[in-house]
């Protein structure tokens, strides 16, 4: 299938009126988290889930969460006033794409927009790594785009990446 | 029914892995493809607040 231009896409938050029932991607985790969990969820403002439309049909979605790093046994200097070893991060908790629109640029769009989110949120709540927990399958998306791969996760189900967003300060 | 995956909210890094991670905290690379790649994720979000 053709590429879908970024210009016809569109994200908007999920609320209690999206149209998610005909959503399905190839992971049935995922889909059964975007139906069953997901606005539940975001109620408990636990994580805030972003679909994607295409033509006004559910195309895709992301969910994001605050989270943490934590790095144990590096010396080095400590960032006063700050507890040591502790990283402010966003989550890409999920990403997942309809299986009949797989390969038209939507994941990458997604991804995209969820990088101008964290610059916005890291200008008013200081963070600045994004992580995911990569399927096996879907490494190769996040090498692609930079994220560093947790080597000591390598071979686990979900492979964790991170990724430094440290340029989107100061460089417009 | 089948649950999805749990999130997990921490990422520990230890060892090699640690080390990588402070040593881009303290020495960050700026490269063009990070450049451009914000670029467009600046310009998406712009047409695109959620």
């Amino acid at each position: 299938m053709d590429k879908i231009s970024g210009e016809d896409l569109r994200v908007r938050r999920l609320n209690n009126h999206s149209n998610i029932i005909n959503f399905c991607s190839v992971n049935d985790d995922l889909n059964n988290f975007l139906k069953d969990d997901a606005l539940l969820a975001q109620d408990n403002m636990t994580s805030i889930t972003y679909l994607c439309f295409w033509r006004r049909v559910v195309v895709g979605f992301a969910t994001l969460v605050a989270a943490t790093i934590e790095v144990k046994q590096v010396e080095g200097p400590r960032i006063d006033g700050y507890a040591p070893n502790t990283y402010p991060s966003i989550k890409l908790a999920r990403l997942a794409v309809d299986k009949n629109h797989t390969g038209r640029g939507i994941g990458p769009h997604l991804l995209f927009w969820v990088m101008g989110k964290f610059e916005k949120i890291s200008k008013e709540i200081g963070c600045r790594y994004l992580t995911v927990d990569s399927k096996r399958e879907s490494m190769w998306f996040y090498e692609k785009y930079d994220f560093i791969l947790v080597e000591k996760t390598r071979n686990k189900t979900h492979p964790t990446f991170y990724l430094d967003m440290y340029l989107t300060r100061g460089k417009k | 029914m089948v649950m999805a995956k749990q999130i997990d909210l921490k990422l520990v890094l230890e060892d090699e892995d640690a080390r990588i991670f402070m040593d881009g905290f303290n020495h960050p690379k700026v490269t063009q493809k990070k450049v451009d790649m914000f670029k467009k994720a600046r310009e998406i979000y712009r047409n695109n607040r959620a």
